[in-house]
């Protein structure tokens, strides 16, 4: 088939088509390449390429409209904080550190500050008035106040809270409300020198500093819950990694810091659980924070299995480490628990034999009431150690001559150089007997028999022993029926420490005592500790002991013990009992006293009681009854006694007493 | 008859001699481009259809090379990100890291 065509058709035609092909190719090249590139240098930025952010800062630069400000909000101002709270991945403190978020945002790399502020800046003077302006004035903000410019970031507030007016009502309103806050002259002079400065620099031990960094310091009372909104001091760290709080109330606190992934990934904030910053009015309190690298592990490591009846620990050395404290944990069903397996180790390696291991003390976990069964003691966790079936792991951490935490093995290890080494490990050098496979298959009753069998058979059998012991331990799971129904342990616990008198049975046979209220039989066992143990007593013991001296009457034996105790337990639970001896022994029993409780305020997560306040009530008694020091004395000697119906006591004496028996 | 006519036009010569040659032996550029202008032609269907065709490809082509590239083969949209972080044995690791991990130690190979 032909086509017939004239020629100047052709040409007529061929011309009119070339002249709209161009035309709509110079309409593409001009209106909507520019558009598709745009989306191209985002989708490259987005998608993790190398180049991609300068890709990204080029197309923010350079696009303008409706483009322009889509982009910020995208890029700048939905990636970024209004917020500190919501700022960071990782919160890191004494109490806990934990993750805030689950999740890294993408395979995007983050813009930094400086490079958002332009963008932000723009967005606020002259983006479409809505809540996104709010936002990136929010977001300045946070910055200048950072930086020591509080007058900028209020005006910058002031100016977005003018550009919405009569868009949102709300966002104005709190636009205002916080310049306000930062440019509230400080409190008058009276206020002034009844609150203190805290200050700091957050820097890594190899000397860096880190900006930017969340820093929380938090009141006892939020501790325990993880940081919110409305804290009251919460900053970020300026571009030197400094910060600093002024007007801060007294009291008593804890330092949390808010770090992104990258900052906190081969790093750990080392800071004790029990550490706080005791403010007092007038005070200047400087904080230096240091975060320092992970320890790395060296053996056991990568799921390792012992068969050799001992067991060497290895670690890499750190600088300045007067000693280390090596932890162990067992892994159940959902999740794993530990304790400290050594501590005071002077070197980077330690051999211990199994048997050390298979008889150390752990935390016993409960397996919940089922169809047909009670709630109960997870065998898993009554085996401990010796159980070849279980997955163990390890850490350790460093201490300074002051025994303060340097750093630790754990915590997050989030690239290829900083993974190391998994510290697992399992013990497969013994087998398990008949008794803990019936344990293991929760036929407690009879596990108990096949051990009692096999103890009477074998004398030598530890583990046998420590099972039976364990079994009546944890046979009762309520406080007052405990005590009952572990009594039977007793020869038993004896057999075990004559045939391995080490720390730990000792301890055992301490505990049992001091539970049962035996105090002259306490008071000889720990006598008994402290000739086999090799370990110096932890401050736990200690506190044990001197308890179990003061129930004796031995209030002048007990009395120079506490004062270590208190200083190497920050929570100072026991601050009590020590102004409690004050006041049996001191010249000066009420200064004493007070002296001690306003040194050791206790911080603990329940009921805590305030002596201070107790005893200035006792000395204001004091002061209407000549005879009041040595009634007061004597009804504390019948308190410590236990003859609880000989105690003469009223008012503030009666609250004093009411406040030592809940001491644990 | 014919001596009257020629000796009345005997003076006027014919001047448009060249004109005429020129008008009716080449047809000359004008007339041939007009010609040509006017011509039709004939052409078989299947080629011009395909050049017409090819053409087209070419033009849609080159629109086609200024749009943006399909996500990368590793799924790199913003969804796909998202990581997820598990803890194990006192550490924190993303959970894909720390399973690659174990997997190597079970199947060393």
């Amino acid at each position: 088939m032909k086509i017939r065509i004239k020629v100047k058709h052709l040409v007529l035609g061929g011309a009119a088509v070339a002249l709209l092909a161009t035309l709509l190719a110079t309409l593409f090249v001009t209106v909507v390449v520019p558009e598709l590139q745009s989306g191209h240098a985002e989708q490259r930025y987005e998608s993790g390429e190398p180049a991609g952010k300068d890709g990204l800062l080029r197309e923010l630069t350079e696009a303008s409209g409706p483009r322009k400000w889509e982009l910020i909000e995208k890029h700048v101002i939905d990636t970024g904080y209004t917020s500190i709270v919501h700022a960071f991945h990782v919160i890191a403190g004494p109490g806990s550190t934990y993750t805030h978020t689950s999740a890294a945002e993408g395979t995007e790399e983050p813009l930094t500050w400086e490079e958002r502020i332009p963008f932000l800046k723009a967005y606020a003077e002259e983006g479409p008035p809505a809540v996104a302006v709010a936002a990136a004035a929010k977001q300045l903000a946070l910055y200048y106040e950072s930086e020591h410019r509080a007058g900028e970031a209020a005006s910058t507030l002031r100016l977005a809270a003018d550009r919405l007016l009569g868009v949102s009502e709300t966002q104005r309103r709190q636009l205002l409300a916080e310049a306000e806050r930062l440019l509230a002259a400080g409190p008058d002079e009276s206020e002034r020198t009844a609150t203190a400065r805290v200050s700091g620099v957050v820097q890594r031990s190899d000397g860096r500093p880190m900006p930017r960094v969340g820093v929380f310091l938090r009141e006892e009372a939020e501790v325990f819950h993880s940081v919110r909104e409305g804290e009251a001091y919460q900053m970020l760290t300026d571009k030197d990694g400094r910060f600093s709080f002024e007007h801060v109330k007294p009291g008593s606190y804890q330092l949390y810091l808010g770090l992104r992934f990258e900052q906190i990934d081969g790093w750990t904030y080392p800071v004790d659980s029990n550490e706080w910053i005791d403010v007092k009015a007038g005070d200047e309190v400087a904080l230096p924070v240091t975060l320092r690298p992970l320890i790395d592990i060296v053996s056991p490591a990568n799921q390792e299995v012992v068969t050799e009846p001992t067991l060497t620990f290895e670690w890499e050395p750190v600088e300045g480490a007067a000693e280390y404290r090596l932890h162990g944990s067992l892994h159940i069903r959902n999740g794993s628990f530990g304790s400290i397996l050594k501590s005071g180790l002077r070197d980077t390696r330690v051999t211990l034999p199994l048997e050390e291991l298979y008889g150390h003390r752990m935390g016993i976990t409960y397996l919940q009431a089922e169809e047909g069964r009670d709630e109960m003691a997870d065998p898993v966790s009554l085996l401990g150690f010796s159980n070849p079936e279980t997955k163990f792991s390890w850490s350790v951490e460093a201490l300074d001559a002051e025994g303060r935490l340097l750093t630790r093995s754990s915590g997050y290890r989030l690239d290829e150089k900083t993974i190391g080494p998994l510290p697992f490990f399992r013990l497969a050098e013994r087998e398990l007997t008949e008794a803990d496979r019936l344990l293991l298959a929760l036929r407690l009753d009879e596990a108990m028999e096949a051990y009692k069998v096999a103890a009477e058979a074998n004398p030598a059998d530890a583990h046998s022993l420590r099972m039976i012991v364990k079994l009546y331990e944890t046979k009762a799971l309520s406080g007052e029926e405990r005590l009952t129904a572990s009594e039977p342990a007793l020869p038993y616990l004896e057999a075990l420490f004559e045939l391995r008198p080490n720390d730990s049975n000792a301890y055992a046979l301490f505990q049992y005592y001091y539970d049962r209220e035996k105090w002259t039989e306490a008071e000889a066992m720990y006598e008994r500790l402290r000739a086999v143990g090799d370990e110096e007593p932890n401050d736990f013991e200690s506190a044990l002991y001197a308890t179990t001296l003061m129930r004796l009457g031995k209030y002048d034996e007990a009395r120079p013990l506490w004062k270590p105790i208190l200083e190497a337990d920050g929570s100072h639970r026991f601050v009590g009992r020590y102004a409690a001896s004050e006041l049996l022994l001191a010249d000066r029993p009420f200064e004493s006293a007070l002296a001690v409780a306003l040194a050791y305020p206790e911080h603990d997560l329940g009921d805590k009681a305030d002596w201070a306040s107790l005893v200035r009530s006792m000395a204001a008694e004091a002061e209407k009854d000549a005879d009041y020091v040595p009634k007061m004395r004597k009804a504390l000697d019948r308190y410590f006694a236990g003859a609880e119906d000989e105690i003469a006591a009223g008012g503030a004496l009666w609250s004093m007493i009411e406040a030592l028996r809940k001491v644990n | 008859m014919k001596k009257a006519l020629d000796a009345e036009l005997d003076p006027i010569r014919f001047a448009g001699r060249d004109e005429v040659l020129r008008r009716t032996t080449a047809p000359g550029r004008r007339e041939r481009l007009r010609a040509w202008w006017e011509t039709e032609l004939e052409l078989p269907l299947a080629p011009v259809g395909a050049a017409a065709a090819l053409l087209l490809a070419v033009g849609i082509g080159w629109f086609a090379s200024y749009a943006p590239g399909e996500p990368g083969e590793d799924g790199s949209t913003a969804d796909a990100g998202v990581k997820e972080l598990i803890e194990a044995g006192g550490n924190t690791y993303w959970k894909d890291d720390y399973e690659r991990a174990v997997a190597m130690l079970e199947d060393p190979n």
